[in-house]
């Protein structure tokens, strides 16, 4: 995404887009899910990143982001998820970004306020270690982006990119730990974790 | 204390009264019991005959007719007796199983079932005798059985079985909190929610709760052959399957006599690129190839001058009302399995003509109804059913026993009901498609491929051998509804799901190439309850682990039903009024909240009133700044409100509450140990506060309550 794009919602957007591949290289990095020798240190506002050397993995995550941008821009994304499943196609563990663009905002944005306020997400990633859980062998993960209308069709060539989800779901409500929240307009993030609920039946065979 | 029943089945009763007037204790002329009560009832007969000698004609219509009143009987057993007497009848004063042929009780425990071999029990209300036996009418059957109150009082299990009402659950269910993947909720399917929409499916799921409740009542012995002998003789069976043609058809053309031979079809609607399905197409139309379940632009594809007309479901009921009238009138034995297809037993009637007697029906039927119905006569239903099919339209078909397997030689196997395209293609791949060719396979290899229970089946139906009886009116054992038709989203239980990779259904709004999924759940005990039938159905509408997006259809079935009984506990206890939630109250319906008034002595309305006016006071503590709440603390009573109140004053930022309370517990940390000795009110404020800042604060700064969550855990 080269071009900069002028509506103060574009220009959010291409820095939450930004953000957002940032973060989820550095989620699934904490998590161990890929050797540590796939991810190189970078540096992303001052602060120490990983981002990730294989290119199958790195083009997933540029492209599923960079995918969402059109949809952001819009407002059209509620909710952005990285879901880690056990072997079962069972969601274990869940990172959950929830953001809110103010559409109505009119004057452009100070791109460098907001990504420093990002940049406190990134910083307090590196420390929830002891929340998270602890991940089950032959599991797997995906991004999951959560609608608030769904998105026409002819926007053809980007959404295909995104496609419809069957993901399981847990039986109870989950139990949530906030990581970190920010409001700063004309975004509103949050991030926290999901689990599921100790009232969460087992999964019983068939 | 052995009972003293007189229905013991062996005749004889135990009865041991040591204060029986007629037994003298010391000296008794009879040697035992027995002579005893011989003597007894020869007695009574000739002093019966000696009442009878007045009646006039040797043969009234209780001729040969032998009652025994069991129990407390409306009118008396005195009254009976005479009512026996003057016409011709006899009355019994102990049970006999040979001497006794009716037997007449006011209630019908399974212990009186039990030991009496009934044949066939009528029951009726109760009426008074005497009225009816001035109907004379030789052939009329005894109708003094009276009603049965512990058996026919069904109480019909009200589940969802009403498509409006599911889709009322349908609503119900959006609130499942962990699958509002997607947040589109309109429902699409605009019928639906139409109160007045019925479909044909519809009609026909509810059409046996209707049957039920009106021909209950009528299984009191209209029929006309009378039916003496029945306890001892062996007959052969004799089955009837009677199925009206092209149903839905045949009730419109009554009032368009002229179309009659014209192509006609019944269906939602006329739209020649409509995919709307054909329920019912008469006879020409077939001609031309169309077919029930057909989309009706295909109809009009094969053939363009076909008449469609919408459904007229009142006009069904009606007929199918005198159907049924008919039926029962001629026979007693009717299994109903559609609101236009039956089943007879008529094997009690073993001097008639079974050919005759289906005509005589058919007739009937045909001028009272103007529709003409089609019949299969046979030894069993299998048989029956299989020579309807030969014998329609209009028109009736006996297969004798003897001509059984020369007509299933060639008949394909699928053709048998209850084999459907699994099994018929498995049997397929073994090169068997006739039920001849079935015949040379033996029931163990039968047993091998298909188990037990079909196995015996696909041996005996290949043999014309069927031994189902014909079930009279019985209470519904399960209920069920489904809706696969504009379903797309949230809904219940039997899932279908979009096949992966299927394309969009063809008919709009048609559930399309689905896989059905189902899964079940015992309930501990029997509910009516619709809230916990709603809660159990979320319940596992989400062990599914589904994606909504992708459900075309659902369907709730309950089994295992059983009858209501009575309300023994009387009305639940009632809530004390302070645990009442005032706004789920007021949304209830007037009527019921009145109920509920009364039930409280009037108090729930000054309760209501109450709360409506403590919310409009309601101020919201956290607006203004500094905020609301600082006043109002600082002028409180309490030391901890104070407290609170002035650090914020002094070091508040911005309407964070973590900063204040970090400060609170670390400047004054005796203060917290005594919290819980604040009086209530205090304690309400403090919780106000809290609920208004989490409402506050939910959509922005999770962490932030998560903080406060943290330290209100640890600290207080």
């Amino acid at each position: 995404m080269d071009r900069r794009n002028i509506t103060p919602q574009g220009q959010t957007a291409h820095v939450f887009v930004e953000f957002l591949e940032v973060a989820v290289s550095c989620i699934v990095f904490l998590k161990g899910f890929y050797p540590a020798g796939a991810f190189e240190r970078r540096r992303y506002m001052n602060v120490v990143v990983h981002k990730a050397k294989h290119p199958q993995l790195g083009n997933y995550i540029h492209s599923a982001t960079f995918g969402l941008f059109p949809f952001i821009q819009k407002g059209l994304i509620e909710r952005v998820a990285v879901i880690f499943y056990d072997k079962d196609r069972v969601p274990v563990e869940r990172f959950v970004f929830k953001l809110a663009v103010n559409q109505s905002r009119a004057s452009p944005v100070e791109e460098k306020s907001l990504e420093f306020t990002l940049r406190a997400f990134l910083v307090k990633l590196e420390v929830a270690n002891p929340l998270m859980k602890s991940l089950p062998p032959g599991g797997s993960w995906e991004i999951t982006a959560y609608f608030r209308a769904l998105p026409e069709e002819n926007d053809a060539t980007d959404a295909r990119m995104w496609v419809p989800t069957d993901t399981k779901q847990w039986l109870q409500p989950p139990r949530i730990t906030p990581i970190k929240s920010m409001s700063s307009e004309p975004l509103k993030v949050q991030l926290y974790l999901e689990h599921p609920s100790s009232t969460e039946p087992k999964e019983q065979e068939g | 204390m052995r009972s003293s029943s007189p229905t013991s089945a062996s005749g004889r009763s135990t009865k041991r009264s040591k204060s029986n007037p007629k037994t003298p204790v010391q000296k008794s002329p009879f040697a035992d019991f027995g002579s005893y009560l011989a003597e007894k009832n020869r007695k009574l007969r000739s002093q019966f005959q000696a009442e009878t000698s007045f009646s006039g004609d040797g043969k009234g219509i209780f001729h040969g007719v032998s009652i025994f009143v069991d129990g407390h009987t409306v009118p008396s057993s005195q009254e009976l007796k005479g009512h026996m007497l003057r016409h011709g009848g006899r009355c019994e004063n102990y049970f006999s199983r040979s001497r006794v042929t009716h037997i007449i009780c006011s209630n019908l425990p399974d212990s009186k079932m039990k030991n009496t071999l009934f044949s066939s029990t009528l029951e009726g209300p109760s009426y008074e005798l005497a009225e009816h036996s001035s109907k004379i009418c030789k052939q009329q059957k005894l109708p003094a059985f009276f009603g049965c109150k512990s058996i026919s009082s069904l109480k019909d299990v009200e589940v969802l079985s009403d498509i409006q009402s599911n889709s009322r659950a349908a609503d119900g269910f959006g609130e499942l909190s962990n699958t509002k993947c997607l947040h589109t909720s309109d429902v699409h399917h605009s019928t639906l929610t139409d109160p007045n929409f019925h479909s044909r499916l519809h009609f026909i799921g509810t059409w046996r709760n209707r049957y039920r409740k009106r021909f209950c009542n009528m299984l009191k012995g209209e029929c006309i052959k009378s039916n003496v002998d029945s306890s001892t003789s062996t007959y052969k069976t004799s089955i009837i399957h009677i199925d009206m043609d092209s149903f839905f058809v045949s009730v419109i053309l009554r009032k368009y006599p002229e179309l009659l031979d014209k192509p006609v079809a019944v269906c939602h609607s006329n739209n020649s690129k409509g995919t709307a399905e054909i329920s019912s197409a008469n006879y020409p139309a077939r001609n031309y190839g169309v077919s029930a379940g057909m989309f009706v632009r295909d109809a009009k594809a094969c053939c363009p001058n076909l008449v469609v007309f919408p459904y007229n479901f009142e006009a069904y009921e009606e007929v199918a009302d005198q159907f049924y009238s008919i039926l029962h009138k001629h026979c007693n034995k009717v299994q109903a399995l559609s609101c236009d297809e039956a089943f007879l037993d008529i094997s009690e009637f073993s001097d008639l003509d079974p050919e005759n007697f289906s005509s005589v029906i058919r007739k009937e039927i045909e001028e009272t109804t103007q529709c003409t119905a089609s019949a299969g006569i046979a030894g069993n239903l299998l048989m029956a059913r299989l020579a309807t099919k030969f014998a329609k339209p209009n028109g009736q078909c006996y297969i004798p026993s003897e001509k059984v397997e020369s007509f299933l030689d060639d008949l394909p196997i699928m053709a048998l009901p209850g084999i459907g395209r699994a099994i018929g293609d498995k049997l397929e791949s073994k090169q068997l498609r006739t039920c001849g060719q079935l015949r040379l396979i033996s029931k163990k290899t039968l047993h091998k491929d298909f188990g037990a229970k079909v196995g015996d089946m696909l041996w005996n139906y290949c043999r014309g051998i069927d031994d189902r009886k014909v079930e009279v009116l019985k209470e519904t054992k399960s209920i069920g509804a489904e809706v696969n038709w504009g379903v797309r989203f949230l809904n219940t239980m039997d899932v279908k799901r979009r096949r992966a990779g299927a394309k969009d259904p063809l008919k709009f709004m048609g559930c399309g190439d689905c896989e059905n999924i189902s899964r079940s759940m015992t309930l501990p005990v029997a509910t009516d309850d619709a809230t916990l039938i709603q809660r159990t159905a979320k319940q596992i509408f989400a062990s599914y682990h589904i994606d909504v997006t992708e459900v075309r259809g659902a369907g709730l079935q309950m089994s295992k039903l059983e009858v209501m009984g009575t309300n023994k506990q009387g009305s639940p206890a009632l809530p004390p009024v302070c645990l009442l939630d005032m706004s789920v109250i007021k949304d209830l319906p007037v009527d019921i909240i009145s109920e509920m008034n009364d039930a409280y002595n009037g108090k729930l309305y000054d309760l209501m009133r109450k709360h409506d006016e403590d919310q409009k006071s309601k101020i919201n503590l956290w607006s203004g700044s500094p905020p609301k709440w600082v006043e109002k603390f600082e002028v409180s009573n309490s030391l901890i409100l104070n407290l609170t109140a002035q650090l914020y004053a002094k070091y508040g930022v911005d309407k964070l509450l973590s900063p204040i309370l970090q400060l609170l517990i670390s400047l004054y940390p005796l203060i917290l140990r005594s919290s819980s000795e604040e009086p209530l009110e205090v304690r309400f404020d403090l919780c106000e506060l809290l609920l208004q800042y989490i409402e506050l604060k939910i959509d922005s700064d999770v962490e932030e309550l998560y903080l406060c969550y943290l330290l209100l855990e640890r600290y207080f």
